[in-house]
Order: structure tokens, then C-alpha cells, then sequence
């Protein structure tokens, strides 16, 4: 049975993540007024440096006091803030419903997406989210008005994981979004989905790419004829003597994935079903982790 | 009801056992669960060795059971007890012409056989008259009957004159350890041809040996130089020794190629001459028994009986010129040819000594010292086939996904 979400369901994790910010990794583009750090300077009150007036600079942003005490000319220089416009993707495919009985990969996944977009829009970022649900993926479009995160919990409460739905496509329709999250287990079309990225990431885009891994998926109970929800034909034995062959296998495939991600400038997160959502979000949320940071 | 080869019971037992362990441990198909990251699961054979808390497949197990039992059963060799007596005999009937009167030494002989006991002949007429084959085939009785017995007494219904044994008789007898009985019939006289008759030329060179050999006592004897006719038949199954002596026998009985050979040889006589050798002694459907060979032993002359007298073929070619046929050594070998069917026995009585060894004085040979010898049970056939249709049932029993 699929589990539901609403959004008092999310209301410790939304109390525990109360004070968490999620600041951009570089610079944000100008934009409206926010706590993360703008490119563009000159004209909040945040003072950064002085500088000295140069030919063409505008005379009103000089310190006239200053002129008056020392008579020489320099520019007050101030850091802008701005807003970071967040789109959290869902992968909502089949593989996600897993366990079968508890589909705790996608409940952990609707967690992290709630508590993401909560953290950004405690700093007055616009987010939004993308779950990319069959027959045609649900969206809630960036806001940041009041109702937003039960807007957010109600799209990923619509519908239960189903159908090989593609990241790639959702990813490649969000060029220009100044942060996009992306929640999924990879197992679909990773590698088109990490082209997708990257060109998010060339065109200036933050991405954090979050792994989801079942508890389940690593210690996987034997024996078992394992089968791929998403492609019944694949039928393997999963006993005794695969098991240790399967375990290895998929450490290098994840290993391998953060590897990949990470070149490709996104920030990587692997995120295991049984670790606390508030926790996976603040490690999400906080500085990069290094390479080998990979958390199981 | 009783098992020759018991063991196999032991070891179809065990066989079952094993099956009914080997279906506690059938490999089977896991139970299929979903796991999205199933491909990272080797691709081997989609089958696990399982314990299971049941025997699977009961039918199978049933039907494969009663196929290892069978088989087991059918090796066991299972077989009826025979009613078992102390003694049971073994009576060998010398049926030799060393014997005056068959029908005489036959009732001799079944006044021993009761029910259970075995009748072997022995000597038969157009063989070597002695009691070793006799002899041979009573150990091979005694081996038949040894389940159905206690002790084995043997019976010998023998004239015991001394054509009745040879040389292998003795060792023969010894294998029997245990005493005989000798029952004693009348022995046959035996007397020489009396008269030879040539057919033949008058310049043929063997009317000279014959005339030179001269008369003997006994019955006729008729040498014929060309194929016999029919009154020559007649003379021999008259019982008249009837000799097939071509004066060319490469004429009547060519031979591939001719050669030459030095010497033949017929009983006590040998005659070393260049003799030409150009015929082949014809095969024959009746027993023959070969009377002279030439020295590389090829026989160069054979009796067959024929009704109460015999017919005899030499391929023996004598030459016209020289005294060949003028020396003692070719008389010789004329009068063992024409001398009497299945050549001279001795009839005089055997030894004492020889009798005593025979008789070997002492306690019945226990039945289980005769050889064993194997024994073909028809419920092992039966058994064997019962076990061939249930493993075909078990092929079409077994399990689509389990078959190779």
C-alpha cells in the first residue's frame, strides 16, 4: 500500500529545520532582494570596501563625509543580496516505490523534497518542485508566497512512484533556474540525466543531485529472485553466493555515480532511507562534502 | 524366497535414502522479490539450493523411489529357495562304445537317478570314449545344484575299462572331493575287420599293401577309391567300416593349392614319404573325429558315424611309382585306417589302482565346496524393466523448468 503524505506529516521535520539555511555556493545573479550573496554590488547598506573614484563612476555613491574630512574621493562599496529561485525534481519512477510494502524510498525522498523547499523558502527563495509522475509530470511553479510547502506536499502526496518516467527531460526544461535540486536513485537514464546537468550546470545553475538509497537496496534479504520493477526480464538470483558479488557491485556503481556528478560541478549527496530526512537535509544544505564524503 | 547378491539390497537402501535427501535439498527457483537494483545481481542460473521442511515433489519422489528399490531388488537378484535335501545325486552315464549294451548301462544308471538328481552322459559314440567330459559336466551340475542339497554323491555307470580314462581323467576326478560310486556295466568286445575289400584298378599300388597286409579277424572292412555308391552306404550303415579313399583325392576334393608334405600319421603308424597333398577333407554337418593328420597337423583323414557302422575320407595320395606302397610303415597306416569305428579301444578292466582312485573313499563333498556359478533370475529381468518404464515416468513427471 502506498503511503500518503500531507503536510502535517511533515511538521516535526519542518520544526527541526527551523534556522537552516541553504546559501547559494557562489555568487547569485541580481535578482530580487535575499540573503544570498549577489553579483551585482553598489547600493545595500551592507558596506564591504572603499574604493577609489575613477572616471565614469556614478557621483552618487561616493562618501562625501569622507571627501569632507580627508578630500579625496572614494566610492562606498556595499554587497547586494539576492534571492535563489530553487526547483526541487522528484524522480517519481517505479524504482522509487521501493520497499514494496513500505516504499520508504519515496516517502525519504518527499521528506528531503519538503524539507529542501522549506529550508529555501525560510530565506525567501522561490521554490518549487517537478515530479516526474506518469502520465505527465506535476509541478508546482517557483513561489514564495505562504502556502507554497503545502502546495509542494500536496503535488508529492498526488500519486505513488510509477512507469520508467525520465529525469532527463524535467531537467532539461528548467535551463536558467539559478538552483535545482534532483532527488532520485539514478537507476533510470542516468547518464542522459547527467548530460542534462551539465549543461544546467554550464549556463550557471546550482544543481545538487541527491542519491536515494534503500536500506534494503544495500542489504538486500537471500534468497530472492531479484527483479527489476522497471524491466520485469531482468531476473537474477539473488542467493548465498551473488549476494557478496552484488554488495560490491553496487558500492562501485554509487561510488562511480558521486564521481561523475561531482566532475560535472554538481554538488552530491547520498542519502540512505533510514537516516533521519532533518539530518540528510542539513548535509544537503551545508558545505560541500569532499570526494570521498560519500555517506552509506 | 531368498537374495544371490544381498549387498545390492544394502546399497539400494542407501540409494533410496539418498533420494529422499537429495528432495529435502532440491534446488529450486527463489521466491521472486522486487529490487530496483537487480542488475547488479550476477546473471547465473536462476536456481538456489533450498531446505526444504517437506519432501517437494511427493510423486516424484514416490515414483523415483520405487525405481531405486527396483533397480536394487533386480541386482539383489532375488530368487525362490529350492526344496533342500540332505543328499541329492549326480549320475554320470558312460555312453562310450566301450559300453556293451547302452539300453543296459541307461537302466543301470536311472535306477540311481531319483527325483532332483541329474543324468550326465559321457563318451559319446564318435568321440574319445574316456569319462573326463563326463566327469566335467557333473561339476557343472554339482555347481547347479549346490542350494538344493546338503552333500552331492556321484554315480559313475561306467564299464571302467581302460579307454575309459585318459590322461586328464585323474586331476579331473579330484576335483569332485568327495567319494563316487562306481556302478560297473558290461564291456563291449571289440574285434578287427576281418576282410578288406579294395574297389579299385588292378594297377592301383594300395591292392598291393592290402594283399601284403592279408587277413585279419572281425568285421569287414571296404576301401572305395573313388566317391561311395549307394550299396557302399548301405555296407556301412550295416555296420561295416566303410574308407573314401580317392585314388585323386585333389579330384574330388581340390585344394586351393597343392603342396607337398613329408609324413602323415594314423594312430601308431607313420609313414614319412614326399606325399602330394592337393585335396581339402570336405566340412561336415556330423560330428567327425579325425583319424590322421598329415605333420603339420592337418588332418589327412575322419571318421564319421554313420547309423551302426562309420565312413571314413582320406585325402591321402598314393603314388604309382616307387615302393611306397610295398613298406611296412604304409601297411601300417592301411590297417589303422580300415581298423575299427572310433579306432581300437582297450577294453581290458582298468586298474585297481585306478578304480580305487575313482572311487576315493570318503565322506560326501558338502554341496557348498562345487563352484558357484551365476545364476540369472527371471525376477530381475522383470524387476529391470519395472525400473526402466518408472524412470521413463519420471521424465514425464519431472518439472518442465527442471529438465535439461
Amino acid at each position: 500500500m502506498a503511503p500518503r503524505h500531507s503536510g502535517t506529516d511533515y511538521g516535526r521535520l519542518l520544526d527541526s529545520l527551523r534556522g537552516v539555511t541553504w546559501p547559494a555556493r557562489h555568487a547569485a545573479l541580481a535578482g530580487t532582494a535575499g540573503t544570498h550573496r549577489s553579483r551585482l554590488r553598489g547600493l545595500s547598506a551592507e558596506f564591504t570596501e572603499y574604493r577609489p573614484y575613477r572616471q565614469g563612476d556614478d557621483p552618487r555613491r561616493l562618501d562625501w563625509k569622507l571627501l569632507a574630512r580627508t578630500d579625496r574621493a572614494y566610492l562606498r562599496i556595499t554587497s547586494d543580496r539576492a534571492t535563489l529561485t530553487t526547483v526541487i525534481v522528484v524522480d517519481a519512477s517505479l524504482s522509487m516505490a521501493f520497499p514494496e510494502t513500505t516504499h520508504a524510498k519515496w516517502a525519504q525522498a518527499c521528506r528531503l523534497a519538503v524539507g529542501l523547499a522549506a529550508v529555501a523558502h525560510g530565506s525567501g527563495d522561490p521554490v518549487g518542485v517537478v515530479v516526474t509522475a506518469a502520465p505527465r509530470p506535476r509541478r508546482v511553479e517557483p513561489r514564495t508566497r505562504r502556502g507554497v510547502l503545502a502546495e509542494i506536499a500536496r503535488v508529492l502526496g498526488a500519486g505513488d512512484p510509477a512507469g520508467g518516467q525520465a529525469l532527463a527531460p524535467a531537467l532539461a526544461a528548467l535551463r536558467g533556474t539559478p538552483r535545482v535540486a534532483v532527488l532520485s536513485d539514478f537507476l533510470g537514464d542516468a547518464d542522459e540525466t547527467l548530460r542534462r546537468a551539465r549543461e544546467l550546470i554550464a549556463g550557471g545553475t546550482e544543481v545538487h543531485a541527491v542519491h536515494l538509497v534503500a536500506r534494503e537496496e544495500l542489504e538486500p534479504r537471500a534468497p530472492t529472485l531479484a527483479t527489476d520493477p522497471e524491466s520485469p526480464e531482468v531476473r537474477r538470483p539473488l542467493i548465498a553466493e551473488t549476494l557478496p558479488v552484488y554488495q560490491r557491485a553496487f558500492a562501485e556503481w554509487r561510488r562511480l555515480t558521486g564521481r561523475t556528478w561531482r566532475a560535472g560541478g554538481a554538488v552530491f549527496t547520498e542519502v540512505v532511507t533510514d537516516e533521519p530526512a532533518a539530518r540528510a537535509v542539513r548535509r544537503i544544505c551545508g558545505p560541500a562534502p569532499s570526494a570521498s564524503g560519500v555517506s552509506a | 524366497m531368498t537374495f544371490l547378491a544381498p549387498l545390492w539390497l544394502a546399497a539400494g537402501a542407501a540409494a533410496a535414502a539418498g533420494l529422499v535427501l537429495v528432495h529435502f535439498f532440491a534446488r529450486r527457483r527463489p521466491r521472486p522479490a522486487p529490487l530496483p537494483t537487480a542488475r547488479f545481481v550476477p546473471d547465473i542460473a536462476a536456481r538456489a539450493p533450498s531446505m526444504a521442511s517437506r519432501p517437494t515433489d511427493l510423486l516424484l519422489l514416490l515414483v523415483r523411489l520405487a525405481a531405486v528399490v527396483a533397480i536394487g531388488l533386480a541386482l539383489a537378484r532375488p530368487a525362490r529357495t529350492p526344496a533342500r535335501r540332505p543328499i541329492r545325486r549326480v549320475v554320470v552315464l558312460d555312453r562310450s562304445r566301450a559300453v556293451a549294451s547302452a539300453s543296459e548301462a541307461t537302466d543301470s544308471a536311472r535306477a540311481w537317478v531319483g527325483t532332483g538328481d541329474t543324468l550326465v552322459g559321457a563318451g559319446e559314440r564318435s568321440h574319445v570314449p574316456t569319462l573326463s567330459s563326463g566327469l566335467i559336466a557333473a561339476i557343472r551340475a554339482a555347481s547347479v545344484m549346490r542350494d538344493r542339497a546338503d552333500s552331492l554323491e556321484l554315480v559313475i555307470v561306467s564299464p571302467f575299462v581302460n579307454a575309459s580314462f585318459d590322461a586328464a581323467t585323474d586331476s579331473i576326478r579330484r576335483l569332485w572331493p568327495g567319494r563316487a560310486r562306481l556302478v560297473q556295466v558290461r564291456a563291449a568286445t571289440q574285434a578287427a575287420p576281418a576282410r578288406i575289400t579294395l574297389a579299385g584298378a588292378g594297377d592301383d599300388p594300395l591292392r598291393a599293401t592290402v594283399a601284403l597286409l592279408g587277413g585279419r579277424a572281425g568285421a569287414e572292412s571296404r576301401i572305395v577309391r573313388a566317391l561311395p555308391a549307394g550299396g557302399d552306404s548301405a555296407f556301412a550303415r550295416g555296420g561295416g567300416v566303410l574308407v573314401a579313399w580317392p585314388r585323386d583325392p585333389g579330384s574330388v576334393w581340390p585344394e586351393r593349392t597343392t603342396d607337398t608334405v613329408g609324413a602323415v600319421m594314423a594312430g601308431e603308424a607313420v609313414v614319412v614319404a614326399p606325399f602330394v597333398r592337393s585335396a581339402t577333407l570336405p566340412p561336415s554337418h556330423a560330428p567327425t573325429l579325425p583319424i590322421a593328420h598329415w605333420v603339420d597337423g592337418v588332418p589327412a583323414a575322419i571318421e564319421r558315424a554313420f547309423a551302426s557302422g562309420c565312413i571314413r575320407d582320406v585325402a591321402i595320395g598314393v603314388p604309382a611309382v616307387g615302393d611306397l606302397a610295398l613298406r611296412g610303415s604304409m601297411r601300417r597306416l592301411v590297417d589303422e585306417l580300415t581298423g575299427p569305428c572310433g579306432g581300437r579301444l582297450s577294453l581290458a578292466p582298468a586298474d585297481a589302482t585306478v578304480l580305487a582312485a575313482m572311487r576315493h573313499d570318503g565322506p560326501l563333498m558338502p554341496a557348498h565346496l562345487a563352484p558357484p556359478v551365476p545364476r540369472r533370475t527371471a525376477a530381475s529381468a522383470w524387476l529391470l524393466a519395472l525400473a526402466a518404464l518408472l524412470l521413463l515416468a519420471d521424465m514425464a513427471l519431472r518439472p518442465r523448468s527442471s529438465r535439461p
